[in-house]
């Protein structure tokens, strides 16, 4: 009884601090008090208003599983999984990036041909993830990808193509494209980064401001592909 | 009024029967606006902490938007998104606390939360009336550590007596408030 009464006041010690509280085992009784403490809780004026920051990431997430696409505001096309399904003028694709990309590639690119490699693109642990077909990131074109777990942009920088994460170290906000800027914006805060991921906000200092992570990318048969770790 | 979004540019004509789902490609934006902020105090109230009720609302609107018909009534949508998000709450409670799930379809059924106004604080009512229902001393415990915000130390100080006191008391009363909200 008094260990449970102890998982009781854990539970309400971690509401009370706004805290995940802890799992436990519950008898009826129990549970029916840590709904009651949650109930009191809510019931703190102004508790249980969602944050608007949570309101407009789960409006991003949610927008991405209804018709895969986001920031849209942004002008950047997203990558959907349709969209890669839809096949591509692979070889077409490779010529057209020229032969600059093929110096960074890590792993040699292969045959021409065999776009139905972008069959599978669900990013499992530890894998490469076709984001988008070469052809689609001309310089100055930022694009948007978004494969499972990961976010980012895809960035042809010319002499290479690189990705970086699309979601900001400051506050996890997800970054849209600034295309006149040549820069991602966070919407959340003032906030910016080059292209490259490294941070430009007059707002903070660098040192406060992390960049972004790079994604290692590689290109293979014209595709952008993304390691998921 | 103004939205806060700017309307969707579609970037890739070639994608579009794929991607234009519906005919009215912001409908379901207006919906998960006009609900999202009912169905978080609803998981709120039913988790007291900004985490899980985050979690709980996301996985909710996750599962229900998908299947919903947007052209259904506004009370058919919030039913239908109320009784997701209380199916998630019960797993919630089924897999972190092993709750009884009738139990829990019980308290998350009750009717005074699902037919709330917009604008009508809930939370704070129904607070209140838990409190109501209680002895004086029990009350002002709850009050003041969960309204208030006060530690065991400052409750005890201001209702004059030792923390250990205040600790039994806060028991007995949280012990008693179940008893008389969810009998």
């Amino acid at each position: 009884m008094r260990r449970r009464r102890k998982d009781v006041e854990g539970y309400v010690e971690a509401i009370l601090q706004d805290r995940r509280p802890p799992r436990f085992g519950a008898e009826d009784e129990e549970a029916r008090q840590l709904l009651v403490a949650s109930a009191l809780r809510a019931g703190r004026p102004g508790a249980d208003a969602p944050r608007p920051e949570f309101v407009e990431k789960l409006q991003r997430r949610l927008r991405r599983e209804m018709d895969g696409q986001e920031g849209a505001a942004a002008g950047a096309p997203l990558v959907t999984r349709r969209r890669l399904l839809g096949g591509a003028a692979v070889a077409a694709a490779a010529a057209a990036l020229g032969a600059g990309v093929d110096r960074v590639v890590d792993r040699s690119i292969e045959g021409s041909g065999g776009s139905s490699t972008t069959a599978e693109l669900v990013p499992a642990a530890g894998d490469w993830v076709d984001v988008a077909a070469v052809a689609d990131v001309p310089v100055g074109r930022p694009l948007r990808f978004s494969a499972g777990a990961l976010e980012g942009f895809v960035v042809n920088h010319g002499d290479r193509i690189a990705a970086v994460s699309a979601i900001c170290t400051h506050l996890p906000c997800t970054l849209n494209l600034n295309q006149s800027a040549q820069r991602l914006d966070c919407p959340c805060h003032p906030a910016w980064f080059g292209l490259d991921g490294k941070p430009m906000s007059a707002s903070y200092a660098p040192a406060a401001l992390r960049p972004l992570p790079a994604l290692r990318t590689r290109v293979v048969d014209g595709r952008v592909q993304v390691f998921t770790a | 009024m103004q939205q806060p979004w700017e309307p969707r540019v579609e970037q890739s004509p070639s994608t579009s029967p794929a991607i234009h789902v519906l005919g009215e490609p912001a409908g379901w934006e207006e919906v998960y606006r006009e609900h999202v902020g009912p169905v978080y105090r609803y998981c709120y109230a039913r988790t007291g902490n900004r985490a899980d009720a985050e979690d709980i609302s996301e996985q909710a609107f996750l599962r229900a938007l998908p299947r919903l018909r947007l052209r259904a009534s506004a009370p058919e949508i919030r039913s239908y998104l109320m009784a997701t998000a209380r199916s998630v709450l019960a797993e919630h409670w089924t897999l972190h606390y092993g709750c009884d799930v009738g139990l829990l379809d019980e308290e998350v059924a009750s009717p005074e939360v699902e037919e709330r106004r917009p604008g009508e604080d809930a939370g704070v009512s129904r607070a209140a009336r838990v409190l109501a229902a209680l002895p004086e001393h029990y009350r002002r415990v709850l009050e003041l550590r969960f309204l208030r915000g006060y530690s065991v130390r400052e409750t005890a100080g201001a209702m004059g007596i030792t923390v250990t006191n205040a600790k039994v008391l806060q028991h007995r009363a949280l012990r008693r408030a179940a008893q008389e909200e969810l009998p």
